[in-house]
């Protein structure tokens, strides 16, 4: 993996006087900013984009542009469906108040500044198969993790019954995608959380957009793994198996989305239970005035999907979340927020007393060009948790960034995440780290 | 005989009423554009093309002022709203040549459907374009000893007039869709004939300080005096 | 025999089709154009130009950010890209032309409308500018390429690239670092800082690649960019401007017809 990422990178950086770009980009011959703020936002035309299943707005051009016929069949070019994304952090520094906290598993939790490799490789390969019909898969293999695996992966079945009445996604989706703030397009890139495996405790805080996050301490899946209160979940998850709905049927002003999935965190293949519901609405504005604007609201019922451990064993409990997020987008600002609040519903009386039922996030994000080729990221990100009360630590974290497009498609960026909270001693890790920098590389190609 | 002369009556008393037979009362605005700010000095800016030729350094004149009567040369005075179709359309062409790295005149002021003939004297390559806002009127290469270039001005207002290639190039045309305009002379000295009496706007426009509007009100007969004068040019509107 | 037969048949059918396609022509312009001609307009090209086509959709900051270009206000702008005479309006042909085929970079092609729909919105995007009613836009006459290019006439193009100050953008070796460009002097209509094209790079190319989008090119100009029209110096010199547009071609390395 790590050659195949040493290759492209080389490839990426070789290649001369190319604007730009993955799939769609080369597909339709424009650079990146004709759909995005700057990747991997989404301006107001890339948003309409998705949500058409990868034809232009307004068209249902997948069955033509781009393809070549090849007798009966008519296919993209292999780069105009694959892209290509390199990126993470190649020096890394993490502060913290207290170091090596009781069980902390050596060299995670100390003061220290690295060298790395930049740690996300991603491979995906998405277009339209023919009109009205989309495709997404994304391979993604992150070497902190010492994973590789299939993220997302689904097809969309657009405009059945008229422009924009439903439009179906299934397979392994995310349902934020859409959203007035969705989970995977963030400038501040998620840096992973470190569980200790034999414990289960946090040892070293993640830096997400916190409001997405699971921010319950002692929530575990189905199959009695820990679900990490930093990971992306339920309606903001990266990747979930279901099924949605979605459209504007009343015009471009207002969508509505409603999904069934498997369950949030849940092992492909669990059918041992009942699913989980989502609905959500948005309200768009996005005329004229270089302005755009969005307000969203989701409700997430979750269904047995997760459990606690209580002192006799496992039990099923029903984890909701509620959530409204907006968006303002004007010149070269675009400022997205979310609130998240979630409920732990049938906890057992007897762990009521350890448990808070109830958490909830806010994250707030700020990207502005300041000149053509440098991009200022601001986000503020707060956690006031839930769970297992022994553990259970909230947290406010601000994050700086600045990027600087070397090319439209290679950017450098060094960035600045502080701890808002007062520092404490003990072992918990939303506390102890004190600050992080990080230096890294993001290759599109 | 009888109906021939009822006819006669009738066709005399029509010619009466008819304001094409009245001789019609107009007054002449006359004046001078007057500037008691202090003067903008001159600029010096860097060649940095075709110095050869051009010189290392050009001087932009942000103003001409009389010594005397502080007139401000170069000012278009102008009243709009006064309904009356351009008699003649067919005048003769304004002339814009490039000369010693620089348009002569730098300011041309024409009637809307009047022909600007681009010319160029120079022995190097200038770029004349002339523009309205984000609207080209037109961009043209202009070869040395080329010939003339032929363009309509399509539309009332201010054109610029720059060459891409010698950014310290610049002229302006201002045109009108009547012929109640005048351009002062280097005493600022202007006069516009045949108005209507009564109120008018009187628009004042001078490419570094901008526009300024004021009212006047014409005399049934003969001429108006007026001094118009630019208020300090912190104050004025740069068009 | 019979499948002999259903060959006929399907050709019948296929040249039918692209008859009625052909006859697709410009349909006249009445309320219900403009109707389905804005209900388009507003799902596909608004994000971009504007639910007013005042250039300012929630969109087209980002194309060009600080720089050119951004989207075209279809109230005030002149147009870049035309076969018309320096400052004149484009020709309806133009537009269409233009829809088709996108512009590399910055605007995608719109070959899912069909025909009639393309008009439809070339039909209301005009009627926001009054100057489409008064002027008449008239192509500029273009002739057929000449025969295959000759090194000579390769040279010639050179001598007049040199001679016409087109290295003074577009650089020596047309890769848009010519010193008035390297040095930021370059600005758009709208007084935004502008690239000049990299020559050797003709699939970025707005107003396209082939040799006779070239000699259009460089007779009409890029109205609202710095990039003059020759027409001019070319007038009954065609061949000149052939070997020029040759030369050209020859930085990429690529010949299209």
């Amino acid at each position: 993996m790590t050659l195949l990422a040493v290759v492209s990178t080389t490839y990426a950086v070789s290649v001369p006087s190319v604007e730009a770009i993955p799939a769609f980009a080369r597909k339709y011959s424009l650079n990146c900013t004709a759909c995005h703020t700057a990747p991997p936002r989404l301006n107001t035309f890339g948003e309409r984009f998705l949500e058409n299943g990868y034809q232009l707005p307004g068209t249902e051009d997948g069955g033509i542009t781009g393809k070549k016929n090849l007798g009966d069949l008519s296919l993209d070019d292999f780069a105009n469906y694959t892209g290509v994304r390199l990126r993470g952090n190649v020096l890394r520094g993490h502060q913290f108040k207290q170091q090596n906290p009781p069980a902390a598993e050596a060299g995670v939790v100390q003061n220290n500044v690295e060298l790395g490799f930049p740690e996300i490789f991603s491979l995906f390969t998405a277009g339209s198969l023919t009109k009205n019909i989309g495709f997404f898969a994304e391979l993604e293999s992150n070497l902190e993790e010492s994973s590789t695996g299939i993220e997302r992966a689904f097809v969309t079945f657009n405009n059945l019954g008229g422009t924009n009445v439903a439009n179906i996604r299934v397979g392994r989706i995310d349902p934020s995608a859409t959203f007035s703030f969705s989970t995977l397009r963030q400038q501040l890139e998620f840096v992973g959380d470190n569980l200790n495996p034999s414990t289960d405790t946090v040892q070293r805080a993640g830096l997400f957009p916190l409001a997405a996050a699971a921010k319950f301490y002692g929530l575990r899946n189905r199959s009695g793994t820990a679900i990490s209160p930093y990971a992306p979940s339920l309606y903001n998850a990266v990747a979930e198996t279901g099924v949605e709905v979605r459209g504007r049927p009343f015009g471009d002003w207002f969508m509505y989305q409603v999904g069934v999935l498997n369950g949030a965190n849940e092992a492909f293949g669990d059918s041992n239970k009942g699913k989980d519901f989502y609905g959500a609405v948005r309200f768009d504005y996005a005329r004229a005035a270089n302005f755009s604007a969005s307000l969203s609201g989701f409700a997430y019922l979750g269904n047995s999907n997760a459990t606690i451990l209580t002192g006799t064993g496992q039990a099923d409990v029903n984890w909701h979340r509620y959530g409204i997020a907006a968006h303002l987008r004007y010149n070269m600002f675009d400022l997205y927020g979310l609130y998240t609040l979630d409920r732990v519903a049938h906890v057992p009386a007897a762990a009521l007393s350890t448990f808070d039922t109830s958490a909830s996030g806010l994250s707030v994000a700020l990207d502005t060009y300041v000149t053509d080729r440098t991009l200022l990221s601001l986000r503020y990100d707060n956690m006031d948790a839930g769970g297992d009360l022994s553990q259970r630590t909230s947290q406010s974290f601000a994050g700086i960034q600045l990027k600087q497009y070397v090319r439209s498609n290679i950017a450098l960026f060094a960035r600045h995440d502080l701890n808002l909270r007062r520092a404490e001693d003990g072992s918990a890790a939303a506390r102890n780290l004190r600050q992080v920098f990080f230096a890294g590389i993001d290759i599109a190609y | 005989m009888k109906a021939i002369l009822f006819l006669a009556l009738v066709l005399s008393a029509v010619q009466d009423l008819s304001p094409l037979h009245a001789e019609p009362q107009t007054g002449m605005l006359v004046g001078r554009v007057v500037y008691m700010g202090p003067a903008i000095p001159e600029q010096v800016v860097e060649v940095t093309r075709d110095s050869a030729f051009c010189g290392t350094q050009a001087t932009l004149r942000p103003m001409t002022l009389h010594p005397k009567t502080r007139g401000l040369e170069g000012a278009v005075v102008s009243i709009d709203g006064v309904a009356s179709p351009l008699s003649n359309p067919a005048v003769p062409a304004l002339v814009l040549t490039n000369t010693r790295c620089a348009f002569t005149p730098r300011l041309a002021v024409g009637v809307v459907g009047q022909q600007v003939e681009i010319r160029n004297d120079d022995p190097i390559m200038h770029n004349t374009h002339i523009s309205m806002g984000p609207r080209t009127l037109v961009n043209v290469a202009m070869i040395p000893a080329s010939r003339p270039v032929g363009k309509p001005l399509k539309q009332s207002g201010i054109y610029t007039v720059k060459c891409d290639a010698h950014k310290f190039m610049q002229a302006h045309i201002l045109a009108f869709t009547h012929p109640f305009f005048s351009l002062t002379d280097e005493t600022g000295a202007f006069r516009i004939p045949s108005l209507p009496p009564g109120e008018h706007q009187v628009t004042i426009w001078h490419d570094t300080l901008g526009t300024v509007q004021q009212s006047v009100t014409i005399a049934a007969q003969g001429e108006t005096h007026v001094t118009l004068e630019y208020p300090n040019h912190a104050d004025a509107r740069k068009q | 025999m019979h499948a002999k037969r259903l060959k006929y048949v399907a050709i019948l059918i296929i040249t039918g089709l692209c008859a009625s396609t052909a006859q697709a022509v410009k349909p006249t312009t009445n309320r219900d154009t403009l109707t389905e001609g804005r209900r388009i307009y507003e799902q596909t090209c608004a994000w971009c130009h504007g639910i007013g086509g005042e250039a300012d959709g929630p969109a087209g900051w980002f194309i060009g950010r600080y720089s050119s270009p951004r989207p075209r206000n279809f109230l005030k702008d002149g147009y870049k890209l035309r076969s018309t005479a320096s400052g004149d309006l484009p020709t309806d042909q133009d537009l269409f032309t233009l829809i088709t085929r996108g512009i590399p970079g910055v605007m995608p092609a719109y070959r899912a409308l069909n025909e009639q729909e393309r008009w439809q919105v070339i039909a209301y995007l005009k009627s926001w500018n009054p100057a489409f009613e008064e002027e008449k836009p008239v192509p500029l006459t273009l002739p057929q390429a000449p025969s295959a290019p000759t090194e000579t006439a390769i040279h010639n193009g050179r001598n007049l690239y040199v001679k016409y100050d087109c290295r003074v953008c577009h650089g020596d070796n047309g890769e848009g670092d010519g010193p008035e460009a390297t040095a930021g002097h370059l600005r758009d209509g709208n007084n935004l800082p502008i690239r000049a094209t990299n020559l050797t790079d003709p699939s970025a190319w707005k107003n396209g690649a082939s040799a006779h989008d070239l000699f259009r090119t460089l007779m009409t100009g890029l109205d609202g960019t710095p990039m003059p029209s020759y027409a001019n110096e070319f007038a009954g010199r065609e061949e000149a401007l052939w070997e020029l547009v040759w030369y050209i071609q020859s930085l990429s390395g690529q010949q299209r017809k």
